[in-house]
Formats: C-alpha cells, structure tokens, sequence
C-alpha cells in the first residue's frame, strides 16, 4: 500500500467541469490508464482518492491537488506519465510525490 | 482578427460564465473528433435536438459521428438545443449557435443531420435552425446553406416537419451513408436543386420537395456494421452514462401499439465474439464502470445468458459492473441479473402495458398475469425491494374494469413483496396510448386530455396505498405527440407558430406551454382533436409513400386478431 500525491492543472478547456464531474473523469482516466489503484472494501468497492477542496467552476489552476491510494508499489514518476497519457485536455499531473 | 475569435472572446468573457452548466457548451470531452476545418472538404454537423445531456444520450448519435469521422475528408461535429438562457445569451450578443468541436455557425456545414427521436423536439429544430442562420423553411434556403437531413424513429411519419428538411432518411443511416457521403463528395459545389436530385436517386432517401415513394433500408450484415469502439465520454453525467453495446435490432413480439416492434424489423443479432470484441475495445477507450447490453428485448437475444456470464466474469476483476436493460422480467433474467451483476439492481421493470387479460390479449401484449407474478416474486426472492410496472392508458376497447385490473395487479405485487421484504415498494407508471403510424393499431383514435385526467384520478384513487407509488405522463404532453405522430403537412405551419410565441423544450414539463401551442392551433385554424380522431382503414394515410417493408394488409390483419 502506497499514498501518491499528485498535483494537477485545471486548465482552460475544463474549467466549466463541476467538482463532480473531474473526479469522475479521473477515476476513468486512472481505469483507461489501467493504474494499480486500492479500492476500498464493501459492496460497491471505490478508489481510494483523497480529494482537495473543490475549485469554483469556471476558474482554473496550476496546483490542484489529490492523494492516489495504490494497491501496491509504483513510481510517482510511472503514475505521472501513464496518467497523463490518458488524463483530456485541460486536465495535466506536475508533479507526483510519495506521502 | 477573424470572426471564430471575435466569437471565442464573447463566449468565453461573456456567456459562459453567466449561464447554467456551460459545459453543455463547450465540447472537449474524451474521443471527441477535431478535424482541421479548412483541409476537411466534407463537414457535417449532427444533433438530437434537445439539450446536450439528452442527445448525449443517444447512441444513434454516436454511430453516425463515429461512421463519419473515419472517412478521412469527412468531418462531424455536434450541436444541442440550447437551455433558454443560453438562446437568450446568443441572441442578445448576437451570435449563432455553434458546434462544439470547432465552434463554427451551423450555416457553415454541408449538411445538418437531425435525429428525429420524440415529436415533442420539433420546436427545438425550428429554433435551432433559426439560431444557427439556416432559414426555416427548405423551400426559402439557398445554395450556400446546408442541406438538413432527418433521421430516427420519428421519421417513419416526416409530414408535419417536413416543410423544413431538405431529405429524410428512413430506416437505418449506416446503410446509406456510404452512398450518401460519396454523393457529396461528388457534388460540391454543385447547386441545391442537383443535390437534392441525386440524393432522391438512392433508395431509402425521401425528397419531400420531390414527393418520392420510400423504402425503408435496413442492415443486412448487422453483426460486422461498424459500431463506435470510441464513444465520446461526457464530462457532465449524461442520463445513460455508460459503455453501451448494442447487441441487437428488432423485436420478435410484435405488440401491435410498439412502433419501433414494427419498424425495426426483422431481427438480427450481433455475433457473441462481436458483441466481445466491442464491449472489450469500448471498456479500454472509455474507462467506464458499466456496461450495459441494450436492445428492444435483450431476453431474447439467442445466448444471452453465455453472453452475459462471459463478459461479467471477463470484467469482474476491473470492478466494471453489468446492466442488462429490456429484459422480460422473469425467474431466469432475474437469476441473470443477480448473477452477472456486481452492484445488485435495486429494482425491477415489468410492462405488462394493460391491467387485464382481455386488455392484453387485444394490445397483442404475450405477457399472462402468472408470467407478471412469477417474475415479480424471483424478483423479491432475489432481494430487489422495489418493482416498477408500465402501464397504458385510453388502450382501444378499455374500459373501467380494465383501469381497476391495473390497480389490482399493483396491489398483488405488493402483497408478494411485504411477505418477503418490508422494504418492498412498488410504482405505477401510466402513459397515454398513442396511436403511432405503421403499427396495426394506427387507426384507432388517441383519448382526449379530458379523459386522460379522468382514467388517471381513477387510478389514483384506487392506489391510495402506503409502498405504492402512481406516475403519470403530463395529458397535455402526450395529447401533442398524438397529434404530431399521425400528424400531416399543414402542422409545419402550427410548429413555426407555437416557436415563434416562444414554445421550446416541450418535452420538458417545466417547459412546456400547452396555452401557447392552443393558440398556435387557433391561429393556424386546425383543430388539433382532428388528429386523435379514429381512421378508417380504407383511406389513404399520410405516410402511405414509406414502405416499412410490412403491408398494410398485414398490420390490418394483425389489428384484427385477439
């Protein structure tokens, strides 16, 4: 088990995407991108994902903030690359640091 | 600095910070298609035209946007109906709506494909045109403008819209397509009225300006029609929002009042290795967390129960949860459903359409009250608590008895629930019978909203039970779709009128202004009740020129049994 914190960009493209709705986007880009994620336990297991405080819509920014719970061990590094590869336009990781 | 950014600059200062859910708007998502506008010679713009999460919604749309973007000097783009606010925006900055992926006026594309899904979008497509600078009318457009083609389950009646298209294509687009999209490639530049001509030429095309006779197209290889590996994902939730393989086409019941039962046949499948093949690509492009298997009657489809097991074991480890939408409710598709799904379902659908047996005998409805109460109890058993029941209103030869039969029927489902679950729950969906057209059941006459009021307080006040829930479509609503399902040419004239006193979005409650379009009727001078009336089977019908592939005779015939 491993805590990943990433820090991500709102950009221009996806500055009208609710709270909600970029933490669905995520969670699909994490699956797209077939990412060891730690799920949490119960009938309808979720990801394990900690989320900052939810940015207004319509604005946007170069330092959001999220902590990944990996089932296992991976390079911040990895993440970043294989996440970015799959995360749209607007949405970028910069940087990624084991917590 | 050119007119896309002058537009750029007030959307983005302007307009979509003061307007509800700009994301509509604004386009981007994931698998979206952006093409180089100036080096794609051929551009399409499509549209379910109603708003973004409800076109979003149909999976017609995203074939045909996926069909078309593989064609290399092809572009399809996407445009919905806008929410008030947002027409208000544009008219008020004195803008055009736009696409979503270039954000180009509509006016700018080839060709504008509508997809005719419900009778109560056709105020969205005159307003739609009128915003994107298309004139209206067919007969008043230009050589520079699009041509605007429809397409959809609406089509199969085009009369009262189609004053304003250019074409119509009726059956299945993906047949055509190739045809058509060559014949554009052919003729650019060419005149209007030569276009036109040549589309009249390939069959299953209707010409309203040339009144041809139609066929109905069809896809033969169904299981190797191309099928979007890449759908474009919303970022706002759209209301199916999941990876979605269509598995089948056609429906092998016939229930005489089904107009899709009857106009999407003959059945056929996709192969299991296909349906495989998709649904594994789809996962991959998508990421989603659930994938349905949709068709008209997925129970029928001939190795459901293989098909299902294999992709749910497949999937079981990536956490994706199975949906099997239309399936008759009974002990096996409910041992189906609890089997194959990770997230258990929470609730059951049955139709059983009519309240008696008599009732559904002459709807042509297969479905006996021991069928309705076996599969109500599996469901239970399996641990479901709430059961939701689709019932018709104003069905031909009903009476009160038949109304009761409802009330009866949702009572003994209750009861068998309470003796497993105290949670069970069960709601009452009443819609509005109405007659649509190539359906055996396309002459009878359509109940008034007076009576439609009446039948539904008579439900109502026999339901008055704790657990038991009654729904009910709006009279009014259903009492428009009649008219304009077995409508004729002279509503074009109605349509324009209730759009230019400002009726939109009537598919939404909230929006619809049933005084509005009365005054629409009146100023027209057509009494909308002419339209609910019973037809006599030897008169000639509106849309007698579309040959659905079954005879008239047939559908009499069938009219005739039970």
């Amino acid at each position: 088990m491993q805590r990943i914190k990433v820090k991500y960009t709102k950009g221009e493209a996806v500055k009208y995407i609710s709270h909600r709705d970029l933490m669905r986007t995520f969670q699909r880009a994490i699956r797209r991108a077939e990412l060891p994620m730690a799920y949490s336990q119960g009938f309808n297991p979720h990801m394990k994902i900690s989320w900052g405080q939810a940015l207004k819509v319509g604005a946007t920014s170069s330092g959001e903030e999220a902590i990944l719970q990996i089932d296992g061990w991976l390079k911040p590094a990895e993440l970043m690359a294989k996440l970015n590869e799959k995360l749209p336009l607007g949405i970028e990781i910069v940087d990624a640091s084991v917590v | 600095m050119c007119y896309n950014s002058i537009m750029n600059n007030i959307l983005e200062e302007k307009i979509l910070p003061n307007v509800m859910k700009p994301a509509r708007y604004v386009g981007n998502e994931l698998n979206a298609v952006h093409k180089d506008w100036d080096k794609t010679p051929i551009r399409v713009c499509l549209t379910y035209p109603d708003t973004y999460e409800i076109g979003m919604s149909n999976i017609g749309i995203q074939i045909l946007y996926y069909i078309l973007n593989q064609g290399p000097d092809v572009l399809a783009e996407r445009v919905f109906a806008p929410w008030p606010d947002m027409e208000e925006q544009l008219i008020s900055n004195n803008l055009p709506l736009f696409s979503l992926e270039s954000r180009k006026p509509l006016d700018q594309f080839d060709l504008l494909g509508i997809s005719l899904g419900h009778e109560l979008t056709y105020t969205n497509i005159v307003n739609m045109l009128s915003l994107g600078n298309i004139p209206v009318r067919a007969k008043d457009r230009r050589d520079k403008d699009p041509l605007v083609m429809g397409g959809g389950p609406c089509v199969f009646n085009p009369t009262p819209v189609e004053a304003f298209f250019d074409f119509f294509v009726i059956g299945e687009a993906e047949e055509i397509l190739p045809e058509m999209v060559d014949l554009f490639r052919k003729s650019k530049g060419e005149n209007r009225e030569l276009k036109i001509g040549e589309l009249a030429k390939i069959p299953g095309i209707y010409v309203p300006s040339l009144k041809n006779k139609v066929k109905k197209r069809f896809i033969k290889d169904f299981s190797n029609t191309p099928y979007p590996t890449k759908p474009i994902i919303p970022f706002i939730e759209a209301v199916h929002d999941r990876a979605v393989v269509e598995v089948m086409r056609g429906c092998k019941w016939g229930c005489k009042f089904c107009q899709a039962g009857w106009t999407t046949r003959p059945v056929r499948e996709r192969q299991m290795d296909k349906v495989i093949e998709l649904a594994d690509q789809i996962l991959k492009n998508t990421g989603y967390e659930e994938l349905s298997l949709v068709s008209l009657s997925t129970s029928d489809y001939s190795k459901i129960s293989e098909l299902a097991r294999t992709l749910a074991r497949k999937y079981e480890k990536k956490r994706i949860n199975m949906s099997l939408p239309s399936m008759r409710t009974n002990t096996f598709s409910v041992e189906l459903a609890k089997d194959v799904s990770r997230v258990r379902p929470s609730s059951v659908t049955l139709a059983p359409e009519a309240g008696t047996q008599r009732l559904r005998d002459v709807i042509g409805k297969q479905m006996s009250e021991e069928d309705i109460l076996q599969g109500v109890s599996a469901a239970f058993t399996a641990g479901m608590s709430a059961i939701k029941l689709y019932f018709m209103i104003g069905l031909p030869t009903e009476t009160d008895e038949d109304l009761l039969g409802i009330c009866q029927l949702a009572k003994k489902i209750l009861s068998i629930g309470r003796t497993k679950t105290k949670r069970a729950r069960v709601t009452v969906n009443l819609a509005t019978f109405i007659p649509k057209p190539h359906t055996p059941l396309q002459w009878e006459r359509q109940i008034t909203i007076e009576e439609t009021l009446a039948k539904q307080h008579l439900i109502k006040d026999n339901l008055k039970v704790r657990n038991l829930d009654v729904r009910w479509h709006q009279a009014e609503a259903s009492f428009l779709e009649g008219v304009f399902a077995r409508g004729d040419q002279k509503l074009a004239a109605v349509i324009e009128a209730a759009w230019q006193l400002g009726c939109r979005l009537d598919a939404w409650s909230e929006h619809l202004k049933f005084d509005l379009w009365q005054k629409a009727f009146a100023e027209c001078r057509i009494d909308p009740h002419d339209y609910l009336k019973a037809l006599d089977p030897k008169a000639p019908l509106a849309w007698d020129f579309i040959d659905t592939g079954i005879p008239k005779e047939v559908l009499l015939r069938a009219a005739n049994q039970g």
